[in-house]
Protein backbone atom coordinates (compact mmCIF):
# COMPACT_ATOMS: atom_id res chain seq x y z
CA UNK A 1 0.00 0.00 0.00
CA UNK A 2 1.48 3.26 -1.23
CA UNK A 3 2.03 6.62 1.40
CA UNK A 4 1.25 9.27 -1.03
CA UNK A 5 0.99 12.91 -0.38
CA UNK A 6 -2.36 14.19 0.61
CA UNK A 7 -2.65 16.42 -1.98
CA UNK A 8 -3.22 13.40 -4.31
CA UNK A 9 -5.73 11.33 -2.47
CA UNK A 10 -8.92 10.92 -4.35
CA UNK A 11 -11.79 10.76 -2.30
CA UNK A 12 -12.91 6.78 -2.52
CA UNK A 13 -10.01 5.63 -1.87
CA UNK A 14 -9.77 4.09 1.41
CA UNK A 15 -7.22 4.54 4.83
CA UNK A 16 -5.22 1.48 4.67
CA UNK A 17 -3.08 2.82 8.08
CA UNK A 18 -4.46 5.32 10.71
CA UNK A 19 -3.53 8.82 10.75
CA UNK A 20 -1.98 9.65 13.73
CA UNK A 21 -0.43 13.21 15.52
CA UNK A 22 3.19 13.38 15.90
CA UNK A 23 2.60 11.93 19.19
CA UNK A 24 1.45 9.12 18.07
CA UNK A 25 -2.59 9.86 18.94
CA UNK A 26 -4.72 7.98 16.07
CA UNK A 27 -6.58 11.11 14.41
CA UNK A 28 -8.34 9.12 11.84
CA UNK A 29 -9.27 5.09 11.94
CA UNK A 30 -7.39 2.92 9.30
CA UNK A 31 -10.31 1.20 7.22
CA UNK A 32 -12.22 5.33 6.71
CA UNK A 33 -13.14 6.57 3.25
CA UNK A 34 -11.78 9.32 2.26
CA UNK A 35 -14.07 12.09 1.37
CA UNK A 36 -13.99 15.44 0.45
CA UNK A 37 -14.45 17.08 3.74
CA UNK A 38 -11.88 14.28 5.43
CA UNK A 39 -9.08 15.30 3.08
CA UNK A 40 -10.01 19.22 3.43
CA UNK A 41 -9.87 18.32 7.65
CA UNK A 42 -6.76 16.69 7.29
CA UNK A 43 -5.46 19.03 5.18
CA UNK A 44 -5.96 21.80 8.37
CA UNK A 45 -4.22 19.33 10.41
CA UNK A 46 -0.96 19.98 8.81
CA UNK A 47 -0.62 16.34 7.61
CA UNK A 48 1.32 15.77 4.72
CA UNK A 49 0.76 11.51 3.50
CA UNK A 50 -1.57 9.26 4.17
CA UNK A 51 -1.38 5.42 3.31
CA UNK A 52 -4.06 4.64 1.27
CA UNK A 53 -5.30 1.20 -1.20
CA UNK A 54 -8.70 0.61 -2.66
CA UNK A 55 -11.56 -1.42 -1.26
CA UNK A 56 -10.48 -4.51 -3.85
CA UNK A 57 -6.99 -4.53 -2.36
CA UNK A 58 -8.25 -4.28 1.50
CA UNK A 59 -10.97 -7.62 0.47
CA UNK A 60 -7.74 -9.76 -0.83
CA UNK A 61 -6.73 -10.47 3.16
CA UNK A 62 -8.54 -13.85 3.38
CA UNK A 63 -11.29 -15.10 1.42
CA UNK A 64 -12.44 -17.78 3.52
CA UNK A 65 -16.57 -17.66 4.29
CA UNK A 66 -17.23 -15.79 7.33
CA UNK A 67 -19.04 -18.52 9.18
CA UNK A 68 -15.64 -20.25 8.44
CA UNK A 69 -13.34 -17.90 9.87
CA UNK A 70 -15.47 -17.32 12.86
CA UNK A 71 -15.77 -21.36 14.09
CA UNK A 72 -11.99 -21.02 13.60
CA UNK A 73 -11.62 -18.20 16.68
CA UNK A 74 -14.25 -20.14 18.17
CA UNK A 75 -11.62 -23.07 18.14
CA UNK A 76 -9.01 -21.10 19.47
CA UNK A 77 -10.92 -20.13 22.31
CA UNK A 78 -11.96 -23.58 23.41
CA UNK A 79 -11.49 -24.29 27.16
CA UNK A 80 -12.21 -20.51 28.15
CA UNK A 81 -16.25 -19.96 28.11
CA UNK A 82 -15.84 -19.36 31.95
CA UNK A 83 -13.70 -16.25 30.97
CA UNK A 84 -15.22 -13.31 30.67
CA UNK A 85 -12.06 -11.36 29.53
CA UNK A 86 -11.18 -14.33 27.35
CA UNK A 87 -14.86 -14.15 25.53
CA UNK A 88 -14.52 -10.07 25.61
CA UNK A 89 -11.54 -10.80 23.45
CA UNK A 90 -12.89 -13.05 21.38
CA UNK A 91 -15.47 -10.32 20.77
CA UNK A 92 -12.48 -8.06 20.00
CA UNK A 93 -11.05 -10.66 17.82
CA UNK A 94 -14.54 -11.67 15.63
CA UNK A 95 -15.66 -7.81 15.04
CA UNK A 96 -12.48 -6.82 13.50
CA UNK A 97 -12.76 -10.01 11.26
CA UNK A 98 -16.05 -8.15 9.89
CA UNK A 99 -14.03 -5.06 8.83
CA UNK A 100 -12.11 -7.39 6.21
CA UNK B 1 11.32 -37.74 29.80
CA UNK B 2 14.66 -36.70 29.85
CA UNK B 3 17.23 -35.51 32.33
CA UNK B 4 16.82 -32.11 33.06
CA UNK B 5 21.16 -31.28 33.17
CA UNK B 6 21.14 -33.49 30.06
CA UNK B 7 18.43 -31.58 28.22
CA UNK B 8 20.44 -28.08 29.49
CA UNK B 9 23.95 -29.22 28.60
CA UNK B 10 22.66 -29.84 25.09
CA UNK B 11 21.29 -26.48 25.42
CA UNK B 12 23.73 -24.75 26.21
CA UNK B 13 25.91 -26.53 23.54
CA UNK B 14 24.18 -25.29 21.17
CA UNK B 15 26.13 -22.12 20.09
CA UNK B 16 28.57 -24.80 18.90
CA UNK B 17 25.84 -26.30 16.77
CA UNK B 18 24.15 -22.94 15.41
CA UNK B 19 27.70 -21.90 14.26
CA UNK B 20 27.36 -18.48 14.95
CA UNK B 21 30.36 -16.28 13.27
CA UNK B 22 32.98 -15.18 15.13
CA UNK B 23 32.03 -11.68 14.36
CA UNK B 24 28.73 -11.99 16.59
CA UNK B 25 31.15 -13.10 19.20
CA UNK B 26 33.49 -10.11 18.80
CA UNK B 27 30.58 -7.60 18.48
CA UNK B 28 28.69 -9.14 21.51
CA UNK B 29 32.30 -9.08 23.51
CA UNK B 30 32.35 -5.32 22.64
CA UNK B 31 28.88 -4.45 23.49
CA UNK B 32 29.79 -6.03 26.74
CA UNK B 33 32.66 -4.16 27.88
CA UNK B 34 30.83 -0.82 27.69
CA UNK B 35 33.80 1.24 26.65
CA UNK B 36 33.60 0.67 23.04
CA UNK B 37 32.06 3.55 21.22
CA UNK B 38 28.98 2.89 19.44
CA UNK B 39 30.74 3.61 16.12
CA UNK B 40 33.64 0.85 16.59
CA UNK B 41 30.99 -1.62 17.01
CA UNK B 42 28.90 -0.19 14.29
CA UNK B 43 32.11 -0.65 12.06
CA UNK B 44 33.21 -3.87 13.36
CA UNK B 45 29.35 -4.75 12.32
CA UNK B 46 29.84 -3.03 8.90
CA UNK B 47 32.88 -5.23 8.29
CA UNK B 48 30.49 -7.97 7.18
CA UNK B 49 28.44 -6.40 4.97
CA UNK B 50 25.63 -9.52 4.68
CA UNK B 51 25.54 -8.99 8.77
CA UNK B 52 24.91 -5.50 8.43
CA UNK B 53 22.32 -5.80 5.45
CA UNK B 54 20.59 -8.69 7.53
CA UNK B 55 20.56 -5.99 10.77
CA UNK B 56 19.48 -3.24 8.84
CA UNK B 57 16.71 -5.10 6.99
CA UNK B 58 15.10 -6.31 10.40
CA UNK B 59 15.32 -2.89 12.40
CA UNK B 60 13.58 -1.78 8.55
CA UNK B 61 11.08 -4.53 8.40
CA UNK B 62 8.30 -2.49 9.77
CA UNK B 63 8.90 -4.61 13.15
CA UNK B 64 10.34 -1.13 15.10
CA UNK B 65 7.57 1.02 12.76
CA UNK B 66 9.80 3.91 12.47
CA UNK B 67 8.84 6.45 9.59
CA UNK B 68 12.13 7.07 8.05
CA UNK B 69 13.90 4.03 6.54
CA UNK B 70 17.62 3.62 8.64
CA UNK B 71 20.00 2.88 6.44
CA UNK B 72 23.20 2.70 8.74
CA UNK B 73 24.28 0.94 11.60
CA UNK B 74 24.61 3.86 13.43
CA UNK B 75 21.54 5.46 13.33
CA UNK B 76 20.52 2.04 14.54
CA UNK B 77 22.23 1.80 17.03
CA UNK B 78 21.65 5.67 18.26
CA UNK B 79 17.90 4.72 17.87
CA UNK B 80 17.44 1.68 19.77
CA UNK B 81 20.33 0.74 21.94
CA UNK B 82 23.72 -1.08 21.67
CA UNK B 83 21.61 -4.16 23.92
CA UNK B 84 19.19 -4.05 21.18
CA UNK B 85 21.64 -4.22 17.99
CA UNK B 86 23.67 -6.55 19.80
CA UNK B 87 20.78 -8.95 19.94
CA UNK B 88 19.80 -8.01 16.06
CA UNK B 89 23.02 -9.16 15.53
CA UNK B 90 22.37 -12.36 17.38
CA UNK B 91 18.23 -12.81 16.22
CA UNK B 92 19.55 -12.39 13.03
CA UNK B 93 22.20 -14.92 13.13
CA UNK B 94 19.72 -17.62 14.56
CA UNK B 95 17.31 -16.76 11.88
CA UNK B 96 20.01 -17.94 9.54
CA UNK B 97 19.23 -21.29 10.97
CA UNK B 98 15.67 -20.97 11.23
CA UNK B 99 15.20 -20.01 7.74
CA UNK B 100 16.39 -23.30 6.67
CA UNK B 101 13.94 -25.48 8.81
CA UNK B 102 10.22 -26.48 7.76
CA UNK B 103 6.76 -24.51 7.59
CA UNK B 104 6.43 -24.84 11.34
CA UNK B 105 9.16 -22.46 12.44
CA UNK B 106 8.08 -20.53 10.07
CA UNK B 107 5.15 -19.71 11.20
CA UNK B 108 6.41 -19.25 14.84
CA UNK B 109 8.52 -16.26 12.91
CA UNK B 110 5.47 -15.09 12.35
CA UNK B 111 3.96 -15.42 15.61
CA UNK B 112 7.11 -13.50 17.18
CA UNK B 113 7.06 -10.86 14.86
CA UNK B 114 3.11 -10.61 15.68
CA UNK B 115 3.80 -10.60 19.56
CA UNK B 116 6.47 -8.62 19.50
CA UNK B 117 4.53 -5.60 17.67
CA UNK B 118 1.71 -6.25 20.40
CA UNK B 119 4.35 -6.20 23.14
CA UNK B 120 5.89 -2.79 21.45
CA UNK B 121 2.25 -1.35 21.33
CA UNK B 122 0.73 -2.16 24.91
CA UNK B 123 4.59 -0.71 26.03
CA UNK B 124 3.70 2.83 24.89
CA UNK B 125 0.16 2.35 26.20
CA UNK B 126 1.54 1.49 29.37
CA UNK B 127 4.07 4.46 29.10
CA UNK B 128 6.45 1.54 30.21
CA UNK B 129 10.15 3.08 29.63
CA UNK B 130 12.10 1.23 26.57
CA UNK B 131 9.56 -0.06 24.64
CA UNK B 132 11.84 -1.24 21.65
CA UNK B 133 13.59 -3.63 24.04
CA UNK B 134 10.46 -4.73 25.43
CA UNK B 135 9.04 -5.32 21.43
CA UNK B 136 12.16 -7.04 21.27
CA UNK B 137 11.31 -9.72 24.31
CA UNK B 138 8.11 -10.14 22.46
CA UNK B 139 10.80 -11.01 19.56
CA UNK B 140 12.75 -13.83 21.72
CA UNK B 141 9.78 -15.25 23.66
CA UNK B 142 9.47 -18.49 22.00
CA UNK B 143 13.33 -18.87 20.99
CA UNK B 144 13.07 -22.06 23.48
CA UNK B 145 10.99 -23.48 20.86
CA UNK B 146 13.57 -22.89 18.10
CA UNK B 147 16.27 -24.28 19.79
CA UNK B 148 14.04 -27.28 20.67
CA UNK B 149 12.83 -28.04 17.11
CA UNK B 150 16.78 -27.61 16.14
CA UNK B 151 18.53 -29.58 19.24
CA UNK B 152 16.27 -32.35 20.03
CA UNK B 153 14.28 -33.28 16.13
CA UNK B 154 13.16 -36.83 17.61
CA UNK B 155 11.35 -35.19 21.23
CA UNK B 156 9.98 -32.22 18.70
CA UNK B 157 8.35 -34.62 16.11
CA UNK B 158 6.48 -36.25 19.31
CA UNK B 159 5.81 -33.23 20.96
CA UNK B 160 3.91 -32.00 17.33
CA UNK B 161 2.15 -35.34 17.37
CA UNK B 162 1.30 -34.95 21.47
CA UNK B 163 -0.24 -31.38 20.01
CA UNK B 164 -2.18 -32.74 17.59
CA UNK B 165 -3.50 -35.79 19.22
CA UNK B 166 -4.33 -33.70 22.49
CA UNK B 167 -4.99 -31.03 20.64
CA UNK B 168 -3.08 -28.81 23.63
CA UNK B 169 -0.84 -25.98 24.00
CA UNK B 170 2.99 -27.01 22.70
CA UNK B 171 3.79 -25.94 26.62
CA UNK B 172 2.01 -29.08 27.77
CA UNK B 173 3.67 -31.45 25.26
CA UNK B 174 6.77 -30.44 25.88
CA UNK B 175 6.96 -31.20 29.80
CA UNK B 176 5.57 -34.35 29.15
CA UNK B 177 7.91 -35.25 26.13
CA UNK B 178 11.11 -33.42 27.22
CA UNK B 179 10.47 -32.60 30.44
CA UNK B 180 10.95 -29.09 30.32
CA UNK B 181 9.60 -26.11 28.46
CA UNK B 182 10.74 -23.23 25.62
CA UNK B 183 10.77 -20.34 28.09
CA UNK B 184 13.12 -22.18 30.21
CA UNK B 185 14.91 -23.45 27.27
CA UNK B 186 15.36 -20.06 25.76
CA UNK B 187 16.45 -18.59 28.99
CA UNK B 188 19.18 -20.82 29.19
CA UNK B 189 20.43 -19.84 25.78
CA UNK B 190 20.03 -16.07 26.13
CA UNK B 191 22.27 -16.13 29.49
CA UNK B 192 24.83 -18.30 27.79
CA UNK B 193 24.83 -15.52 25.67
CA UNK B 194 24.90 -13.16 28.54
CA UNK B 195 22.14 -10.91 27.75
CA UNK B 196 20.93 -9.10 30.64
CA UNK B 197 17.96 -9.95 32.56
CA UNK B 198 15.76 -7.25 31.38
CA UNK B 199 15.75 -9.42 28.06
CA UNK B 200 16.29 -12.76 29.54
CA UNK B 201 13.34 -12.71 32.58
CA UNK B 202 10.77 -11.82 29.91
CA UNK B 203 11.32 -15.00 28.11
CA UNK B 204 12.19 -16.74 31.24
CA UNK B 205 8.42 -16.10 32.59
CA UNK B 206 6.21 -15.47 30.07
CA UNK B 207 4.39 -18.37 30.92
CA UNK B 208 4.72 -18.40 34.60
CA UNK B 209 4.24 -15.03 35.29
CA UNK B 210 4.84 -13.55 39.02
CA UNK B 211 4.56 -10.27 40.03
CA UNK B 212 7.28 -10.20 42.22
CA UNK B 213 10.23 -11.32 39.75
CA UNK B 214 12.35 -8.41 38.26
CA UNK B 215 11.31 -6.96 35.52
CA UNK B 216 7.37 -8.12 36.34
CA UNK B 217 6.10 -5.17 34.23
CA UNK B 218 7.68 -6.18 30.96
CA UNK B 219 6.90 -9.58 31.36
CA UNK B 220 3.49 -9.01 31.80
CA UNK B 221 3.28 -7.22 28.56
CA UNK B 222 5.04 -10.11 26.92
CA UNK B 223 2.62 -12.34 28.64
CA UNK B 224 -0.34 -10.29 26.99
CA UNK B 225 0.64 -9.43 23.97
CA UNK B 226 1.31 -13.70 23.63
CA UNK B 227 -2.07 -14.28 24.03
CA UNK B 228 -3.79 -11.37 21.43
CA UNK B 229 -1.30 -12.72 19.09
CA UNK B 230 -3.03 -15.82 19.16
CA UNK B 231 -6.62 -15.00 19.81
CA UNK B 232 -5.85 -12.70 16.35
CA UNK B 233 -4.58 -16.33 14.94
CA UNK B 234 -1.41 -14.32 13.40
CA UNK B 235 1.81 -16.65 12.51
CA UNK B 236 1.90 -20.34 14.49
CA UNK B 237 2.67 -20.88 17.79
CA UNK B 238 3.10 -24.58 17.62
CA UNK B 239 -0.24 -25.52 18.68
CA UNK B 240 -4.35 -23.89 18.15
CA UNK B 241 -5.29 -23.08 21.71
CA UNK B 242 -4.58 -20.10 24.15
CA UNK B 243 -2.94 -19.94 27.52
CA UNK B 244 -4.79 -18.94 29.87
CA UNK B 245 -4.66 -14.95 30.96
CA UNK B 246 -2.69 -14.37 34.65
CA UNK B 247 -4.76 -11.66 36.50
CA UNK B 248 -2.03 -10.49 38.37
CA UNK B 249 0.10 -9.64 35.14
CA UNK B 250 -3.18 -8.06 33.30
CA UNK B 251 -3.57 -6.12 36.66
CA UNK B 252 -0.13 -4.97 36.36
CA UNK B 253 -0.73 -3.06 33.22
CA UNK B 254 -3.72 -0.84 34.02
CA UNK B 255 -5.05 -1.04 30.49
CA UNK B 256 -8.69 -1.66 29.42
CA UNK B 257 -10.50 -3.40 26.87
CA UNK B 258 -10.45 -0.67 24.63
CA UNK B 259 -6.46 -0.53 24.49
CA UNK B 260 -6.50 -4.18 23.66
CA UNK B 261 -9.01 -3.74 20.73
CA UNK B 262 -6.70 -0.45 19.17
CA UNK B 263 -3.49 -2.80 19.80
CA UNK B 264 -5.28 -5.39 17.90
CA UNK B 265 -6.77 -3.17 15.26
CA UNK B 266 -3.10 -1.61 15.03
CA UNK B 267 -1.51 -4.99 14.28
CA UNK B 268 -3.92 -5.29 11.40
CA UNK B 269 -3.02 -2.42 10.03
CA UNK B 270 0.15 -3.30 9.98
CA UNK B 271 -0.06 -6.09 8.45
CA UNK B 272 -1.82 -5.03 5.66
CA UNK B 273 1.13 -2.65 5.34
CA UNK B 274 3.22 -5.05 4.67
CA UNK B 275 4.76 -6.33 7.96
CA UNK B 276 5.62 -9.65 7.06
CA UNK B 277 6.44 -8.81 3.42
Amino acid sequence: MPRILLSKAQPGQVLTRPVTTSAGVVMVQAGSPLTPALIERLTNFGVDTVVVGDDAAQAAGDARPMEERVREVEARFLGHDQDDWMMTLKQIVIAQLARD
Amino acid sequence: MRDRAVVRARVEGITKILTIPTIVGRITTMVSSGTVSAGEIADEIGKDQILAAKVLKLVNSGFYGFRQPISTITHAMVLLGNDVVKTLVLTSSVLDIVSAMNEHIKGLWEHSIGTARLAGTLAQKTEAKNPEEIALCGLLHDIGKVIIAQTFPEEHAEIRRTVSARNCLQIEAEQAVLGVTHPEVGMWLLKKWSLPASLVNPVAYHSNFHPRRDFADRTAIVHVADILCRAKGVGYAGDHRIPALNRDAWAMLRLDMDDIAEAMANLEDEIRSGLFA
